[in-house]
């Protein structure tokens, strides 16, 4: 029922798998913290990888888009990769897709921040 | 920060009060400080600070020449003050005061005293006092006729509902007649400090072994000894002044110290016994009760003024939906809307158009309860406003888009539909900010999503919004609901409802009026949740159009409760 993420890195870029439902509560507040606790750290490109996550109501959306303000003040980027089809359809209704840029692909998501130096990721 | 203040004693006896407003207060003889006294030659020219660290106000000597003394010891460091702290500097007696502690304006002084040679102390607790009263070998304890008398009193008196506020003076009148005392104070532990709620005298000084042993160890104390004086303290010299008998006892509950009953007697002939501190032990014991049923009470009352409330909220938010849909030949409508939590974030609305159109508006507010329902009501303020001014949907929801941005906190936003239907045609012009498509169910059955839309209110303010058309035949229905409609899940499966079995059930019942049709998508998602209560707000607006319809005269009031003739 409940989200649980797992944060690693991966050539200079933060990716956070979450797993479970983004809503309201509990998991809007972990997923924020989640969030604020990297970009505390230096961590300024983060990944969401929502391949796992199988819903999202209105506030864990809301916590999305709080989440990208938050990213984008700090200096720093929030893409989205691997959305099942029915996050997919909300992005499209709310057209959230384009606010959030979402990659399908895990290599090319982290090459596209532009960070990794190839020799050491 | 809570208020405070200091209260400046000067030499003549005289009290000043200083609030502190700002976070850092200097004292001494120069003007330069915020508070001068330049004919106290006691004082140095910069003398103490008081400054206030994290929520602690502190005091510190600036290296005056006489020093300044914390409860008459001179402080090396910087001191944090405690309730009932004594601050000496020249000929000042300074005390420092909370708001707390101001409505109870009269002052314990804990003193570190060390045990004198001829004071005498006697102990015990509630468990040996009620052992003793009940029979057990030992001097019976509660026997004496003053002391039956004196607790059926304290029984009577407890027994009567009385506030909090007004418990605190009883308790200690009955415990000062109770023992004969001369003065007495009660004390409530806040947060591990104890805070003075009734006194009769002032200047209690207490000393910390007997705070201690009464709140740590549950102990009533009965001390004979001789009296200090603190103001001579600070020249470390214990003055005699006769003897004294205090007593005090916690007052206890079957788990926990909530506080102190102290009283003491000035009379050299009547000191306290064994008895009286049986009996101050006993009725502390019953007044410890009486407070926390009394603070049980309070909070109650507070959960009641709080529902009532939550109550009156909802009350105000189901007078901002329409009460009855308005009557337009040719188009038959109806909406409903059901609350989660007993205020929501849904809305709809249906409203006449300057031109004879019929606005009708479907929308959600991310988040639930009493945020929601707040956001939702300004959005419902602005709404009305632009849909006069404006002439089409799209310029409605540009202008209620910047102005939600504009105030929305950023992980909120609202789904938004507006639809204006021209009566006599079937034309509808739409714009949707975000919220789920409405369906339209055509007279032969097949099923049509509303295309088109734009970006949620409240993201971005400079969102742009385009109108969209369709045309309602004599026989559609078109729905507008919520994701709340949805995605109502049957318990455990977690399987929604979804728009496929939505758009069947309104297929299904093409026949039925609108608040018919309503009716049952309502009992259909109630058996879909097997009777629990929804998790989401639920909205859901049916329009169909029933025959070529007449456009109503231009005149009329622009009144959600109007009817359309």
């Amino acid at each position: 029922m409940s989200l649980s993420t797992k944060t690693r890195q991966s050539a200079g870029v933060s990716i956070i798998d979450l797993d479970g439902r983004i809503t309201l509560g509990e998991p809007t507040g972990l997923l924020r913290e989640t969030v604020k606790n990297l970009i505390a750290n230096g961590h300024k490109d983060i990944l969401l990888n929502l391949g796992h996550v199988s819903y999202i109501d209105s506030a864990g959306l809301g916590e999305l888009v709080g989440c990208s303000t938050t990213v984008r003040n700090a200096g720093g980027r929030l893409k989205l990769m691997q959305l099942q089809k029915k996050i997919s359809d909300l992005m499209q209704i709310t057209k959230l897709h384009t606010v959030f840029e979402v990659i399908d692909d895990e290599a090319k998501a982290v090459a596209s921040f532009g960070t990794g130096t190839g020799a050491t990721a | 920060m809570i208020a405070s203040e200091l209260l400046i004693q000067n030499p003549d006896g005289q009290t000043e009060i200083f609030p502190l407003t700002s976070g850092r207060v200097s004292l001494g003889r120069s003007s330069a400080n915020d508070l001068c006294y330049s004919g106290d030659s006691g004082l140095s020219r910069q003398h103490l600070v008081f400054e206030l660290v994290g929520t602690d106000w502190v005091v510190r000597d600036l290296d005056s020449k006489n020093g300044t003394q914390v409860n008459g010891v001179r402080i090396k460091a910087p001191h944090i003050l405690h309730p009932g702290d004594r601050v000496a500097a020249g000929h000042l007696i300074i005390q420092h005061k909370t708001d707390e502690q101001a409505t109870a304006p009269q002052t314990v002084l804990f003193v570190a005293e060390t045990p004198s040679a001829i004071s005498t102390t006697l102990e015990t607790n509630l468990e040996g006092v009620l052992d003793k009263t009940n029979g057990a070998p030992g001097a019976a304890a509660l026997t004496g006729a003053k002391s039956i008398q004196a607790l059926i009193r304290a029984g009577q008196e407890l027994l009567q509902y009385r506030p909090l506020a007004e418990l605190f003076p009883l308790i200690l009148d009955l415990s000062i007649s109770a023992v004969g005392a001369t003065r007495g104070v009660v004390m409530i532990l806040k947060k591990g400090e104890l805070v003075v709620k009734a006194a009769h005298g002032n200047d209690f000084q207490i000393s910390t072994t007997v705070r201690d042993r009464v709140i740590k160890e549950k102990k009533s104390q009965l001390v004979q000894d001789a009296q200090f004086d603190a103001e001579l303290a600070g020249h470390q010299s214990i003055v005699m002044q006769g003897m004294r008998s205090i007593m005090a006892v916690p007052l206890q509950t079957r788990d926990s110290v909530l506080g102190l009953i102290y009283v003491d007697t000035q009379d050299l002939i009547r000191q306290f016994t064994q008895e009286d501190l049986n009996l101050l032990t006993v009725m502390a014991n019953v007044a410890a009760i009486r407070i926390e049923q009394a603070r049980f009470a309070e909070i109650e009352q507070t959960e009641r003024i709080f529902a009532r409330e939550l109550a009156q909220a909802a009350e105000i938010q189901r007078g901002l939906l329409p009460t009855a849909a308005p009557y337009v030949p040719g188009i038959d409508l109806d909406g409903m809307n059901f609350p989660c939590h007993t205020v929501g974030g849904d809305y709809y609305d249906y409203f006449p158009f300057q031109d004879g159109r019929i606005g009708i508006v479907v929308a959600d507010v991310a988040g639930k309860g009493m945020p929601a329902a707040l956001m939702m009501s300004n959005m419902q303020a602005h709404m009305q406003v632009y849909t006069e001014i404006e002439h089409e949907p799209a310029e409605v929801v540009a202008r209620l888009n910047k102005s939600v941005a504009a105030r929305c906190p950023g992980n909120r936003f609202i789904t938004f539909f507006l639809g204006l239907l021209d009566p006599v045609t079937g034309q509808m012009s739409y714009c949707n900010a975000g919220h789920n498509p409405p369906l339209l169910i055509r007279k032969n059955g097949t099923v049509e999503q509303l295309k088109g839309g734009g970006m949620i209110l409240g993201i971005f303010s400079g969102a742009e919004y385009e109108d969209h058309h369709i045309k309602l035949e004599e026989g559609d229905l078109l729905a507008l609901f919520s994701d709340g409609v949805t995605e109502a899940c049957q318990p455990d499966l977690e399987e929604e409802f979804g728009e496929e079995r939505l758009a069947a059930l309104l297929a299904a019942n093409m026949n039925l009026s609108s608040s018919q049709v309503i009716a049952k998508v309502m009992d259909t998602l109630n058996e879909w949740g097997a009777g629990q209560s929804f998790a989401d707000d639920v909205t859901v607006v049916i329009v169909r159009r029933t025959s070529a319809g007449q456009r109503p005269p231009a005149s009329y009031s622009p009144s959600k409760q109007t009817y359309l003739v």
